[in-house]
Order: structure tokens, then C-alpha cells, then sequence
């Protein structure tokens, strides 16, 4: 039995001050701990970053290039849907693409601080997120820089859209659309408050993705299809909404696609509608929400056309990923 | 230039004797310069393997803690229960039971007197010079256990070795005898004093039955003379009806 395995991970965010926390997610954590990260923070960082986007952890982002190592033999590839780094400048940007192309020396260590998933030798598929495209710590969109430094690893891109396939040996196909909806400028958030979190659900891009999933069935005979975005298209919070969202998940249903890979919203969830299944990353590398973190293995059987999930939560006591569930 | 090298050369030069440096100072040609020219891979303990480094680069974020006023502490290294070891792996605690001695500890201390003048740590050196003498045994306590877990580490993963030795026949194993040398300012002429009071110690405590067990690194033992690292395998999912597929 052929089966496609890959690890999902999102929400890395990668930056150049790791451990950043923003003040609206202090909120969150017990008065001590608000006090102390505070301090702590405006004491090494400066008091401006408490303004700035929350940051990653090393230690999980270090776990989760162990993940992946350990099981480089069992998959076929790594997913990661968006939001590599913290914004989209390049000194955020450049130990995400350290993350993801830098050859590693020893296991899945560039260096002491430094990880790779590249010494998986496994391909790895992303695209932007909404932070990828911040032009600064304010959240304004519309950073050239990921482009420039990562768009060679997107495969078949035209605007914002591509696609790639992988194929068994028995002619099993697989073949992934990946849309990025990321905002092209602060008047799409529709309500100006909302700028940081929100996508939108271009028609252009939209038609793009229905596009390129037609030509693909149509050139492979048994292709299985799945659709890889970064923001959720569901029902979530207000600030974090992928506008017109059902237009996505109506499309992908018309046409077929198994399954939806998605994350933003850091916290793991799956929706099930008729045959297809949205699946919602938790982050692989946020400081925030505290304790949540998370990474999947997601199991694509062609024959059957189905899909499954194995969840792994970040365990800070042994610093590891544990399964969780299966959904 | 590297303390070895000088120290070496002057040794070189005054008794004509090859002495020990000389082989760390050709190593250290060997990485170092020929590597940092010809462009080596990341960085590594092995000589092979490694590029010029900034060894200090490495150290944990703990051990550079800028506060208000300009200044550098190393006191939150030493309130830290668990100093961050090598990339995010558990700690390789040493036991209290391990003290080094004065003579020990003061050999170190000149050293980062010595270095403390000038370069890159000059704030950081000059913070441990206002240490307490307990202060600065337990600070090289903790100098040296990070330097142990991380040899250990990027052994473990780049020869995927189940067991690392540190020293043999009363003298430390050579790449770790260089790395130790790199990681500790040590004043030229003294370090060979120093490393060989170092091996003794550690000796003498793992003798004394110090066994060190982690779970993420395994055991250290002290066997016949030596003092052996023996470390967990890496752990690698198999499956062995997974067949991998091809892009496109």
C-alpha cells in the first residue's frame, strides 16, 4: 500500500530577537509572568518591541528540526503553511531561510543555536504567510523580501499561485495548489483594525488555484488532490479572518480536493465537510499561545482517498514533540 | 593568533623539543586557517570538518546578559538551574561533588585576566573577575560541563558514535583537549598545567564513583583510566514498507 506521509508544520516564526512577546499576548499569562517578561524583555530588547510581533522559541523550533530528523526515512516530504518568520524583513526572514536551506553538520545542527531541514534531505514545501509579508514590526503588508530570498523553493509559481506533484512508483500521484492570500494592501482588511491578521480570499488568486487543480486532474490519470494555504478557512476570530473564506472551501469541495492544509491560527483544529477536511496546524515554533505548540504527520492513502492525522504536542520537560491524538 | 600556536612557537624555540601545543597549533593551522580559506563546512569540533569559528559564538545566551548601565553580568549563569546546553538539549549537570581546586580555578582566572584586556568578551571576562572565589569555582563548573555536552553532541551526531572518549592515559583526548583549550582563556605556558590538574580532578572525582547519567546523553564513566562518554543513538523512525516518492 502506497501511502503519501508528510510532516506539517506552520508558524514557525522566525526572528531576529527569539523569545519576543507582544504586549497583547502578555495578557495571557499569570501576573508574574507578566511582570517578569516585561521586565525582562524591556530591559534586553528595548521597551518598542513590547509592540512588536511575538516572536519564536529556539528550543521549539529546535525540537521540531529534531522531528523531522528523526523521521526523514518515513516521509515523503515537509509542509510548512506559512509564516515562517515573525515580518517579512530580512533580518527576520534570513534564520527562516537558514531553517530551511543551510546544509546542517551534525543531525539536523548547523550550529549550537542553529537548525536545518534540509539535513532531513526531504523536500520542503511552503509558502508565504501574513507575517512573512510584513514590511516592518507594525504589520504593514506587502514585503518584497520573502520573494527575493525564498521564492527559487516555491515550485511553479505564477503570481500567487503554484502547484507540485509527487509521485509513487506504483503511478500513485499527488499533487498539492497552494494559494497564498496574504493582503495586498491595508484596504482589503475591510476593517482597517484588522490589518495585521487578516486575509482575503482574492478572486484572481482563487480562480487561479480552481485553474491550475483542473489542469492537473486533467493531465494525470490518478492524481490525489490536496490544497495548501496559510489562513484558516473557517470560522475563527474576528482579527484573524481569511475573508471571504467559504469561497475557498466551496471551491475545493466542487473539485474534489481531499484535503485543505492550513494554519495561522496557531491552534490545531480540524473541520470535516461532506468529503473534504480542512487541517489546522498548531505553531511549530511561536512563543505564543504558551504550552500549545505543535506538529502533524498527515497520511494521504490514494487508493482509498483518504487522509489522517497524527498530532504532536511540544512537551517542554523533554523538550521533544509527543503524540497527542489522531484526527 | 591562537594561544597554542604562540605558545607552541615559543616552546619550539626555546627547547627544541616538539612539545604537545605543537600538535594542537598544527591542528589548529589545519582547521582553522586552511579551513577558513578554502571554505569549510558549519562548524565542528572536528578538525576535518570545521571552518574558522568564533568559539564563543557557541556559548549559551545566559552567559552574555547585557543589564542597565552598560555592563555584563555572568551572575544569571549562575542562578541558572538549567544553563542551556548545546542546541536546546537537556542539561549535563555536574554534580556538586566535582569542586575544583584553587590552584585550578586560579590558573583559569589569570587566563581570562589575560584576555579580559582586549577582544570581544573583554566586559564579560572583566564581570568574572569580580566573582566571589565560590562564584568562580562554580562558574568553571559550568564552563566546563557546557564544553563537555557540546563535544559530546557534535560527536554523537557527526561520527554517530555511541561512545566518546574524553581522556585516556592521563591525558585528555586530543580534539577535546583542543577544544577545551579554545573555550577556555587560559594564559600561554599555563594551560598545559591547567589542562593536565583538569584531567586529574575529573579523574579523581569519577574514581571516587561520580557517574554522570542523562537521559538525552547517556553515561560518563570513568573505566580502567579513561574517562568514556557512552551516549544514546539518535533515534530514527523506520518503516520498512514506506516506499519514498519522487517530485513531479
Amino acid at each position: 500500500m502506497a501511502v503519501f506521509r508528510f510532516i506539517h508544520l506552520s508558524d514557525l516564526h522566525f526572528c531576529l530577537h527569539p523569545l519576543r512577546r507582544n504586549l497583547r499576548m502578555l495578557h495571557r499569562r499569570r501576573l508574574w509572568e507578566q511582570i517578569d517578561s516585561f521586565q525582562n524583555q524591556a530591559r534586553d530588547l528595548g521597551l518598542s518591541t513590547l509592540v512588536s510581533p511575538s516572536s519564536y522559541d529556539p528550543a521549539i523550533t529546535a525540537a521540531a528540526a529534531r522531528f523531522c530528523y528523526d523521521r526523514r526515512r518515513i516521509i515523503d516530504a515537509i509542509i510548512v503553511s506559512g509564516d515562517l518568520a515573525t515580518t517579512g524583513k530580512p533580518i527576520d526572514l534570513n534564520p527562516a531561510r537558514s531553517y530551511i536551506e543551510d546544509a546542517a553538520l551534525s543531525g539536523p545542527y548547523i550550529n549550537s543555536f542553529s537548525q536545518s531541514l534540509a539535513a532531513t534531505g526531504r523536500r520542503i514545501y511552503f509558502l508565504p504567510g501574513n507575517h512573512d509579508m510584513y514590511r516592518d514590526d507594525s504589520g504593514w503588508p506587502g514585503s518584497p523580501h520573502f520573494h527575493l530570498m525564498l521564492e527559487k523553493h516555491l515550485p511553479n509559481l505564477t503570481g500567487s499561485v503554484g502547484w507540485w506533484t509527487r509521485t509513487k512508483a506504483g503511478g500513485q500521484v499527488l499533487g498539492c495548489v497552494y494559494g497564498d492570500f496574504c493582503l495586498r494592501s491595508v484596504t482589503d482588511a475591510g476593517n482597517v483594525a484588522f490589518y495585521h491578521g487578516r486575509g482575503r480570499a482574492y478572486p484572481d488568486t482563487l480562480k487561479k488555484m480552481v485553474a491550475d487543480t483542473i489542469a492537473l486532474k486533467s493531465s494525470h490519470d490518478r492524481i490525489t488532490l490536496i490544497w495548501l494555504i496559510h489562513f484558516a478557512p473557517f470560522q475563527c476570530p474576528t482579527s484573524l479572518q481569511l475573508m471571504d473564506w467559504q469561497n475557498v472551501t466551496k471551491e475545493a469541495e466542487r473539485l474534489g480536493v481531499l484535503c485543505t492544509l492550513c494554519g495561522h491560527t496557531h491552534e490545531q483544529s480540524k473541520i470535516a465537510r461532506d468529503k473534504h477536511v480542512v487541517y489546522c496546524s498548531g505553531s511549530a515554533g511561536s512563543v505564543e499561545p504558551v504550552g500549545e505548540s505543535r506538529v502533524h504527520v498527515i497520511e494521504i492513502d490514494p487508493d482509498r482517498s483518504t487522509a489522517q492525522r497524527q498530532n504532536f504536542e511540544y512537551k517542554a520537560m523533554d523538550q521533544s514533540f509527543q503524540s497527542v491524538s489522531s484526527d | 593568533m591562537n594561544q597554542h600556536f604562540r605558545n607552541a612557537l615559543t616552546r619550539f624555540a626555546d627547547d627544541a623539543v616538539v612539545p604537545p601545543e605543537l600538535q594542537i597549533a598544527n591542528k589548529w593551522i589545519e582547521t582553522v586557517v586552511i579551513n577558513a580559506f578554502v571554505g569549510g563546512e558549519a562548524s565542528s569540533f572536528l578538525p576535518a570538518k570545521r571552518r574558522a569559528r568564533d568559539p564563543w559564538d557557541d556559548w549559551s545566551v545566559d552567559f552574555v546578559v547585557h543589564i542597565p548601565g552598560g555592563s555584563f553580568v555572568a551572575e544569571r549563569m549562575l542562578e541558572h538551574d538549567n544553563a542551556d546546553i548545546g542546541p536546546a538539549q537537556k542539561l549535563l549537570d555536574f554534580p556538586s561533588v566535582f569542586v575544583p581546586s584553587s590552584r585550578l580555578v586560579s590558573l583559569w582566572i589569570d587566563g581570562v585576566a589575560e584576555f579580559a584586556k582586549s577582544g570581544d568578551r573583554k566586559d564579560v571576562d572583566a564581570t568574572i573577575l569580580k566573582l566571589s572565589t565560590s562564584e568562580r569555582s562554580e562558574a568553571l563548573i559550568r564552563r566546563i560541563s557546557y564544553i563537555v555536552a557540546l563535544y559530546a553532541h557534535q560527536r554523537k551526531y557527526e561520527d554517530q558514535l555511541s561512545s566518546v572518549p574524553l581522556a585516556a592515559s592521563n591525558r585528555f583526548d586530543l580534539n577535546f583537549q583542543l577544544v577545551l583549550s579554545e573555550f577556555l582563556p587560559l594564559v600561554p605556558d599555563r594551560s598545559d598545567e591547567f589542562l593536565s590538574l583538569l584531567q586529574h580532578e575529573l579523574t579523581t572525582a569519577f574514581k571516587a564513583g561520580w557517574n554522570l547519567e542523562s537521559e538525552e546523553w547517556g553515561k560518563v564513566k570513568f573505566e580502567g583510566d579513561s574517562i568514556i562518554l557512552y551516549m544514546q543513538k539518535p533515534k530514527t523512525f523506520e518503516d520498512p514498507g514506506f516506499e519514498l516518492s519522487t517530485e513531479g
